[in-house]
């Protein structure tokens, strides 16, 4: 071929290199920038995407943590349990595990706040917390780490009709299968649409073995981890959010053999019996609180703080969910002999209950009714969705229940919402202008602080109005003496209501609540990684 | 008579001889689990609008951790057929255990008589039950 023609062809092939290039790069640039956004004005805080940006540099900060932490540590049997609890740390602070790899589980439980949401706005506003697609969001507000391990299997006792254990607000990570709810819990959000979003628990697998922690994986695990022979197209099928419409519904899009997949599988239960390891370990579960202290004989409580107690105990009833291990049975003529019954109270019973709460008309997820540019609709009946709760995970509508025999107990679970540990619910980061980091409680975030918390259980059925969220009448005020109706109000929980505690009570309510915070006795790790300003 | 054939007979005998004994004992535990409780207060009226109420009673003790106390109501005094439950938990440090129950569905202006009592979960009775027809109107 002479020189010309070779020039020419040259010149061709680039032309053509580049229009490609240039093509498949506006597409990739289409498909990011087109940012899924159908919320009305007021309802997406302002300050989101850098919030976002800074959590983001919180977590690689507290990652790297993790991996020095790992590096220090002489490895051998004796630091195998510091081995696997390390791990479990590095792999929730890691981004990389979301589909859009910018996005770690704990973006949304953060340690500063008691590993719950961590960003002021978000935690005021919208509650639930926005995924790695931009912008699904979550509808239920991000449960605190702390203490999930404590949760046993998910079991039904018959002379109670209740069900004990199981993780998640609707108990829906059973723990049938690894034994441990709290490990399968792990397994859930970064396969989940509106969060970290991967298609396929293989991509976990694939992420894992591609990150610069493969070797400590594989040290804990060992070498067989990640012997798997993936497809060609894995990384693309990973970088596809779970719903989108090109996956067809398909929830191992990935293609593997079935030994391969059986290797994935098991990898991918020991990702996430690593991250329990780490929830369980003392550097999440501390016990280190003032109460901690107090029942070690070790600090005297003031006042307010037992005054509080004995209303939490007493009066408010609050311990017959919110276990404080002093169940002494008491007849008439005994009297509670002050020794706890168990030293390390989880403040939870462990079962599920309807408050009773109103419907949070803010929650992103109502708003979520269209499509968004991967042809995925996260909630098409909008305001129509009522939270079942339990209700929800036994008619098999979030996640699957692993025994068929619960479901036909659904009406009665309805509403049903995991009754959460009272531990560190004042587990709150300092803000740089002194005032109060504001965090947001129950599932749907609706109360957002402990007095509004205690004043909830106090009058819920003292100032009961047959109106929804924002509508309370002239002359009310809402949360103050004006509750909207109960989103499911035909189970609700007749224990709260009317406590009759005065207004001098509910505050030393909230007093007593303050001394569950971790952090007392022994510092508790990265409380300090706070980078952000408070309103 | 052969051995098998004789040990079945045995046993179906000390069956039908014990029956009465295991029925006894069952209706045995339930009776000593429901004597204890027994109501100190009410019940009474707590709050009614013009299609709800709570009502609200007092009892010397709980007896399980997750009671369900239950209001059986209607608008004849001789037919107490409808039933409205709700979930009490128990504080066992308390002396006494407050019931409270949430009845729905109501006509407003409407007298209903009611009586009530506590189950377990799986319906085993509590005790703690009404002597007495009670009533309530709604607004």
């Amino acid at each position: 071929m002479c020189r010309t023609s070779l020039v020419l062809l040259c010149v061709v092939c680039l032309v053509v290199l580049g229009a490609v290039m240039i093509t498949r790069g506006v597409s990739a640039q289409n498909a990011s920038s087109s940012i899924y956004f159908p919320y009305p004005t007021g309802i997406i805080p302002s300050d989101l995407v850098p919030e976002i940006q800074r959590v983001n540099r919180e977590a690689s900060l507290i990652e790297a943590e993790g991996i020095a932490q790992w590096n220090a540590l002489p490895k051998n049997s004796g630091t195998a349990l510091r081995q696997v609890q390390l791990l479990g740390k590095i792999e929730l602070f890691d981004k990389n595990l979301s589909v859009n790899k910018n996005q770690a589980c704990s973006f949304c439980h953060m340690p500063y706040a008691g590993f719950s949401g961590p960003i002021p706005s978000v935690n005021l506003g919208p509650v639930a917390y926005p995924g790695s697609s931009h912008f699904r969001f979550g509808k239920r507000k991000p449960q605190s780490y702390t203490y999930s391990p404590f949760y046993p299997v998910l079991q039904f006792n018959t002379a109670q009709a209740n069900f004990y254990g199981g993780n998640f607000w609707d108990l829906r990570a059973t723990g049938f299968l690894l034994q441990s709810p709290d490990a399968e819990q792990a397994q859930d959000p970064v396969r989940d649409s509106q969060e970290m979003g991967s298609p396929d628990s293989a991509c976990i697998v694939r992420r894992l073995s591609q990150s610069a922690y493969r070797k400590v994986f594989e040290t804990v695990w060992g070498p067989q981890a990640f012997v798997i022979n993936w497809p060609s197209n894995v990384d693309q099928i990973c970088a596809t959010p779970a719903g989108a419409a090109v996956l067809g519904g398909n929830p191992t899009p990935v293609n593997l053999t079935p030994v391969d997949r059986g290797r994935s599988n098991a990898t991918f239960d020991q990702y996430a019996l690593a991250i329990t390891a780490y929830e369980g370990s003392p550097d999440v579960s501390a016990f280190s609180s003032k109460f901690d202290a107090f029942l070690a004989g070790k600090y005297t409580m003031t006042a307010d703080e037992m005054a509080g107690y004995n209303l939490f105990r007493g009066k408010g009833n609050c311990n017959s969910c919110h276990l404080d291990g002093r169940s002494t049975t008491l007849t008439p003529s005994q009297s509670d002999d002050g020794n706890a019954a168990d030293v390390a109270p989880k403040f939870t019973d462990t079962t599920s209950a309807n408050l009773g709460l109103p419907k949070n008309p803010v929650d992103p997820f109502y708003f979520e009714t269209t499509p968004d540019s991967f042809g995925f609709t996260p909630n098409p009946a909008g305001f129509a969705f009522t939270d079942l709760g339990v209700g929800l995970f036994l008619r098999n509508l979030s996640g699957t229940t692993p025994n068929s025999d619960w479901t036909p107990l659904a009406p009665a679970f309805d509403g049903f919402m995991q009754v959460s540990t009272a531990r560190n619910v004042d587990m709150r980061p300092k803000c740089p202008n002194g005032k109060t980091f504001p965090k947001a409680y129950m599932h749907n975030g609706y109360l957002k602080s402990l007095k509004e918390v205690v004043h909830f259980y106090n009058t819920r059925d003292v100032f009961p109005f047959d109106v929804t969220s924002g509508n309370c009448p002239a002359g009310t005020k809402e949360k103050v003496n004006c509750w909207p109706t109960p989103e499911v109000p035909q189970t609700k929980d007749m224990t709260i209501g009317k406590l009759g505690l005065t207004p001098t009570e509910e505050a030393q309510v909230v007093t007593f609540l303050k001394t569950l915070t971790d952090g007392f006795t022994t510092p508790y790790p990265d409380s300090n990684t706070f980078t952000g300003s408070c309103p | 008579m052969s051995r098998p054939l004789l040990s079945l007979a045995i046993t179906v005998w000390v069956s039908i001889l014990t029956f009465p004994i295991q029925a006894v004992s069952r209706q045995r535990v339930a009776a000593e689990i429901a004597g204890h409780m027994q109501i100190i207060k009410g019940p009474d009226l707590e709050s009614a609008t013009d299609k709800s109420a709570i009502i609200r009673w007092t009892t010397n003790t709980g007896s399980t951790r997750i009671e369900h106390s239950v209001v059986h109501y209607g608008t004849d005094p001789k037919d107490l057929s409808r039933r409205a439950e709700s979930l009490n938990r128990w504080n066992q440090n308390l002396p006494y255990m407050i019931h409270r129950v949430s009845v729905m569905n109501l006509t407003p202006r409407t007298t209903y008589y009611f009586k009530v009592e506590s189950v377990r979960g799986d319906g085993t009775p509590l005790g703690g039950s009404s002597r007495t027809i009670s009533q309530f109107t709604t607004r």
